[in-house]
């Protein structure tokens, strides 16, 4: 059983772990963070699982290609001379 | 400092003469951001199609209102900004949100969907597992405010400053829906680990 003091610190390390994530955390509260994962096992393990999470839901959805941006950077070129046609 | 006020709408009336040197500058200034404002406007709008006409639609009123950008502030902002008004003003769409927003109680819920899988034995559920089409499912299935803040943080890796400024909410308000969000996909892929045979009968004993 956690004791009261290290349960507070644990749930307190909890919530920062998505912004920890995300790299959203003052250094003061990241290095604590980090200090913490490295002695908690338990906060390690959900630390685990929002990483492999988070690194599974990147893989899932594919961002715009390099080959798709090109293809709109084109239809954009040909509509701003169109534009410039016009005026 | 402030950015430049940006036109929320356009009429074909306020096409003005382009001299080739404003349009070139235009290009070489404003182009290089388009895979960025491509990003901006898939995670707004809702397939491919839109998204296209939306960048378009984002460079052309940019061009039509360079003369209001300032020189050496942040393009790529600047346009992400056009992309966003366009397309609420397009869509006219709301913000309602009805769930109650907190981003410390959804912070500290952040684990609940853990503990769950730990019950269930999925522990390492996605190192196991492809869960590409139930994730892709699984957003798609999100209300919009949600999906969209997951999308706008979690496929295209905007800060949630960035997200804040594009939605037009509160930082708390970015933060209590992405953190909501990911544990309702956590909460949805647990269940479909289970529906596929992949759990043990949960363990009580796990803390």
């Amino acid at each position: 059983m956690t004791a009261p003091a290290a349960r507070s610190e644990c749930e307190e390390i909890v919530s920062r772990l998505w912004p920890h994530l995300d790299g959203a955390l003052p250094e003061v509260e990241r290095a604590r963070v980090v200090a913490h994962l490295e002695k908690c096992d338990g906060c390690r393990s959900h630390y685990d699982f929002a990483r492999a999470f988070l690194e599974a839901v990147h893989e899932a959805v594919p961002d715009d290609d390099a080959d798709r941006v090109a293809a709109l950077r084109a239809r954009v070129e040909r509509a701003i001379a169109r534009e410039s046609d016009q005026g | 400092m402030r950015r430049p006020a940006i036109p929320l709408t356009m009429t074909a009336s306020s096409t003005v003469s382009l001299p080739d040197s404003r349009t070139r500058e235009f290009e070489a200034v404003a182009l290089p951001h388009l895979g960025a404002v491509a990003r901006v406007a898939r995670a707004l709008a809702r397939d491919e199609a839109d998204a296209d006409d939306l960048v378009q639609e984002t460079y052309l009123r940019a061009l039509r209102h360079w003369d209001t950008f300032q020189r050496g502030t942040d393009c790529r902002r600047w346009l992400s900004t056009i992309c966003r008004n366009v397309f609420l003003a397009q869509k006219q769409r709301g913000q309602v949100v009805t769930a109650v927003e907190n981003d410390v109680l959804e912070a500290y819920a952040s684990a609940d969907a853990h503990r769950l899988a730990r019950a269930s034995g999925l522990n390492d559920l996605f190192d196991r597992l492809d869960l590409g089409p139930a994730i892709r499912g699984a957003i798609a299935g999100l209300d919009v405010p949600f999906r969209d803040v997951v999308l706008l943080a979690d496929i295209h890796d905007f800060t949630y400053e960035e997200i804040a400024d594009l939605l037009m909410i509160p930082l708390g308000t970015v933060r209590s829906r992405l953190f909501r969000a990911r544990r309702m996909l956590q909460l949805a892929l647990v269940a479909h680990a289970t529906d596929l045979g992949l759990a043990r009968p949960s363990d009580r004993s796990t803390p």
